[in-house]
């Protein structure tokens, strides 16, 4: 701190200076914007980009060994569980508790989550999964300001459709999924029968 | 200057994720950490321009995040911020020649009674019409609490420029803000 050689050179009134200290506040729509400019960049976005990760390969095993196995893909749809099982969604969302990988970690996580979705499809409970790629946008209603829900809260990174009989064993399933072992959470919800 | 709260991540554990993970939420709270006093900074050294000011911000994160491989944690990671955005706003107004609009009181003339405008500056006017050096000194140290020695590595300056530029700088912000009788 400089000693002031004239009374004028002190500081000024500490409640004026505590005044510009409590504004202006940043607009709120910035946050996002940063955000959206350093995902764009691949700097962020809990991936590494140039590397796929755990679902990144499923929808070529949806597409192809998934459906022959499933025996009952068609052109005009997407496959369907065989046996007349259900169908469930599972929600996969990860937060702080999830063990993200590590670049030199991501090629062996995704073969865990590939071989769990290949041993589904071999029982021909396997349709579909997809993970979830950074970078959002949020459409509301007129006059009703958008709300990212990615803002707060477990984030949703992907997803699976799967067969299963009944609640119990869908449960049993997303027990052995492998995001389950790595701290992510999975949210079990019935599909609606066509 | 970053403040953590009891149970949040320090800013070396946030610096972490983002990098290694590319965590978003880390960086979320990085930001929301420190954005506010990088705001404040760009908006008082942006004359009050809000866009120029978000632009400052803006390019100080992605600026900041492209080069954290290389921080070595030798300052606080405030410090280091502020000194991008500074950085970065010395560089607009190089190439924008974007200068204080209302006219300065000569150095020579903070001895003496100078008259001034007939309306009275508000503060943030008053600020508005320092010089960049006066204004950026007193804004990091007055205001953001920095010490000299941070603000003149901030700056690239000695310890003792910062110190006469700030004791010029409240010199003259008092006269800005006299009361207009008390000026003739």
């Amino acid at each position: 701190m400089s000693t002031p050689t004239h009374p004028d050179e002190g500081p000024l009134d500490e409640a004026v200076l505590d005044g510009l200290r409590r504004r202006p506040e940043p607009p709120p729509a910035l946050e996002d914007r940063v955000v959206a400019a350093l995902a764009a960049e691949g700097r962020l976005g809990s991936r590494a980009p140039a590397r796929r990760r755990w679902l990144g390969q499923l929808a070529a095993l949806a597409a192809s060994g998934a459906a022959f196995v499933l025996g009952r893909a068609s052109a005009s749809g997407p496959p369907a569980a065989g046996d007349g099982r259900a169908r469930w969604m599972f929600l996969l969302y990860e937060d702080e508790g999830y063990a993200a990988p590590t670049a030199d970690e991501a090629e062996a996580r995704v073969q865990e989550y590939v071989a769990w979705a290949r041993a589904l499809a071999r029982q021909a409970r396997y349709v579909d999964g997809a993970e979830l790629a950074p970078g959002a946008a949020v459409v509301a209603p007129p006059g009703r300001a958008p709300r990212d829900p990615r803002s707060e809260g477990p984030q949703l990174a992907g997803y699976f459709v799967v067969g299963a009989t009944d609640l119990a064993d869908a449960r049993q399933l997303a027990e052995s999924c492998p995001h389950v072992r790595y701290g992510g959470s999975v949210v079990i919800r019935p599909l609606v029968q066509g | 200057m970053s403040g953590e709260a009891a149970g949040t991540r320090s800013d070396e554990a946030l610096v972490h994720a983002t990098l290694a993970h590319r965590d978003e939420r880390a960086f979320r709270e990085l930001y929301r950490r420190h954005t506010p006093l990088l705001y404040r900074m760009a908006y008082r050294l942006a004359d009050g321009d809000p866009d120029l000011a978000q632009d400052a911000v803006h390019d100080t994160w992605l600026r900041a995040v492209g080069t954290l491989h290389g921080f070595a944690w030798r300052s606080t990671l405030s410090t280091w911020l502020t000194s991008i955005l500074v950085n970065r706003m010395r560089e607009v107004w190089r190439t924008r020649e974007r200068r204080p609009t209302v006219p300065l009181v000569p150095a020579h003339e903070l001895s003496r009674p100078a008259p001034l405008h007939a309306e009275r500056l508000d503060l943030e006017r008053a600020i508005a019409a320092l010089p960049a050096g006066y204004r950026t000194v007193f804004l990091l140290h007055d205001v953001e609490g920095y010490s000299h020695e941070q603000t003149a590595e901030m700056l690239g300056v000695e310890v003792g420029t910062s110190k006469s530029q700030l004791a010029r700088a409240r010199r003259s912000l008092r006269r800005l803000l006299e009361p207009e009788e008390t000026l003739s």
